[in-house]
């Protein structure tokens, strides 16, 4: 038969008995996962991450293949998101190995951030800073050129031809001449390779000045900048001589504003204590300075945090925290501005879309060698930031080498065979069957950190607490609250 | 306290799975019994026990789903990462969801 009369056939709606023949015909399971809602609702996962919200009961019904127990509309919806089969010969199943290679997309990749630290120097002395600051007046304490050059040459040499480039402390600009050698260094070398390199600055702003500005501008920087929140708490939280770290944020932010534009800045906060009591004039903060999104970070278990009053608090405080702020951000969607929290909508891509998101904790295989590579200002290659500074803490499990290293030795490291094993989380105890999986991460460092062990205890581990409680606060808004879902869809299609 | 589970009708993993997840907060031992596997945790009350037993049936649950979808799993796995190792029988179009090419002798 002709396919477009095949086809023609196909659009044409049969008869009411046959759709009533179509149930009955039993059904198979496809991989999917589940867990409870709190308004008794269970909540299915496919393996690809599609999700379903159904009636208390459909899983046991579907387990026990009581089909007569289920609508014919949850059937149809069972069917199209791939959590059941009608026939043995599973159709879906070369569609479903092309959604999981599309979620696993970053186990194919190489590093495409590669970090410089280009120096630790810093004016600021900020208590739960995760590298050790020191003064700035150690010129010991840049990289060298030497150092800068073979570690380009590096980056240059890996596999991806899209690079980001960026600069971090310290304080990044106050080696703001190293950073120019750097980029007209990468320039002239990448070229010769056809690469592609975006560069991006992340500074205190304290430094910052028109000149900085117009460099940045002429050769495309993004600025990527600290605001902890309103001038009280950003002041506590990031100590610096004469206490006036705010009033430098918000005239660096206004002149960076000035001369590269709103939407070549951006701003990240970090959660201390102190910060706990304010998520909405944090927000509020964000929202003043024009920003139109807020990342509720929790702080980093590493290095000087772990020593500092400030920085020790539960991960059930800062769900609570993030929790607050969550409401008062789709309150203001409400109200008709667009606003959103970053964390969310990196777990919303990943729920909402067919695709994944390159945010390294989150990623399974893990987001290490696959998403990042970190150059320290002595030359050392590290796995990711957070390795970099546990290296602080004088552990140097994740370094897998030096800048006079090349790639060849860097990645026969055996810690990178390790990572290979506690990276993935599909067969890891505790999130193997867990529902959350294909939406969340491994991070051996952390566990590392602080469980001693890069597999990590689930049920005493602050990373899984975290995502669990923030998945399970996304997955009931949208269980009970019935504009939340065009929010979220909102804050991922306006990507 | 113990709990006395039927080895007819509990799974070992799905055992294994409660426990870990109550493992943060409780010492628990597994051991075996004629039919029956006994999960012994001396700080368990009655609370506690129902809600080791929910989340048992949940696991129960799971490991059914497991043991009925790991091969496609497995299958889907393999062939996303190994696209060219794997080849699935030409079953037909995607858009024909309700066999209308198959009925149609295609």
């Amino acid at each position: 038969m002709e396919i477009n009369v095949i086809r023609k056939e196909f659009r044409k709606f049969q008869n009411l008995q046959y759709y009533n023949d179509l149930t009955s015909n039993g059904i198979n399971l496809l991989p999917f996962n589940f867990k409870r809602l709190n308004s008794g609702k269970e909540l299915i996962i496919s393996m690809v991450g599609d999700y379903l919200i159904v009636p208390n009961g459909t899983v046991h019904n579907l387990v026990k293949k009581n089909t007569d127990k289920i609508t014919e509309c949850l059937y149809y919806d069972l069917l199209s998101n791939h959590i059941i089969s009608d026939s043995d010969n599973i159709k879906s199943l070369e569609l479903l190995a092309n959604r999981y290679r599309a979620k696993k997309t970053n186990a194919f990749n190489f590093a495409q951030l590669h970090i410089f630290v280009i120096t630790l120097r810093c004016e600021h002395t900020c208590q739960y800073c995760q590298v050790s600051r020191v003064s700035q007046n150690k010129e010991k304490f840049d990289f060298s050129h030497l150092n800068l050059f073979k570690g380009i040459n590096l980056m240059l040499a890996s596999p991806e031809n899209d690079i980001t480039m960026e600069f971090q402390g310290g304080e990044a600009l106050l080696a703001f001449d190293l950073i120019k050698d750097a980029i007209s260094y990468t320039k002239e070398k990448a070229r010769l390779v056809n690469k592609r390199i975006n560069y991006v600055i992340c500074t205190n702003l304290a430094p910052i000045n028109s000149e900085i500005l117009e460099y940045c501008k002429l050769e495309k920087i993004l600025v990527s900048c600290s605001l902890d929140g309103h001038e009280e708490l950003h002041n506590e939280n990031r100590k610096r001589p004469g206490r006036n770290s705010y009033s430098l944020v918000e005239k660096g932010l206004n002149l960076s504003f000035d001369i590269v534009g709103r939407e070549n800045v951006s701003a990240l906060m970090t959660t201390t204590t102190l910060s706990l009591e304010h998520p909405i004039k944090i927000i509020d903060e964000y929202r003043k300075f024009g920003f139109n999104s807020v990342f509720l970070r929790p702080i980093s278990p590493y290095g000087f945090a772990t020593k500092n009053k400030n920085s020790n608090y539960q991960t059930d405080e800062f769900i609570e925290f993030y929790s607050k702020g969550l409401d008062y951000i789709l309150e203001l969607n409400r109200q008709g501005e667009y606003f959103k929290e970053t964390y969310t909508s990196i777990l919303l891509k990943k729920i909402l879309t067919a695709f994944s998101e390159n945010y390294v904790d989150l990623m399974s295989p893990s987001g290490l060698i696959n998403s990042v590579i970190v150059y320290d200002y002595d030359g050392k290659i590290f796995l990711s930031d957070e390795a970099r500074m546990l290296a602080q803490m004088k552990d140097f499990t994740f370094q897998i080498g030096t800048v006079d290293d090349n790639w060849e030795t860097l990645l026969a490291n055996p810690i990178i065979e390790k990572i290979g094993d506690a990276g993935v989380n599909d067969y890891m105890a505790g999130c193997s069957t867990c529902a959350y999986n294909i939406y969340c991460g491994a991070d051996p460092v952390l566990h590392h950190a602080t469980q001693g062990d890069m597999y990590g205890f689930r049920p005493d581990s602050s990373f899984c607490q975290r995502n669990m409680s923030v998945l399970d606060i996304i997955f009931n808004k949208i269980d009970t609250e019935p504009d939340a879902l065009e929010i979220f869809k909102s804050w991922v299609n306006n990507e | 306290m113990v709990v006395l589970l039927q080895k007819s009708i509990y799974k070992l993993e799905a055992i294994r799975n409660t426990i870990y997840w109550f493992s943060k907060n409780f010492e628990i031992l597994l051991s075996e019994n004629g039919d029956f596997f006994e999960v012994t945790a001396d700080e368990f009350n009655e609370s506690d026990r129902k809600e080791f037993i929910k989340s048992l049936n949940d696991f129960s649950l799971r490991e059914q789903i497991n043991i009925e979808t790991k091969d496609v799993k497995n299958l889907v796995v393999s062939k996303a990462f190994y696209p060219e190792l794997v080849k699935f029988k030409d079953i037909g179009e995607f858009d024909d969801p309700i066999n209308i090419l198959k009925r149609n002798g295609n």
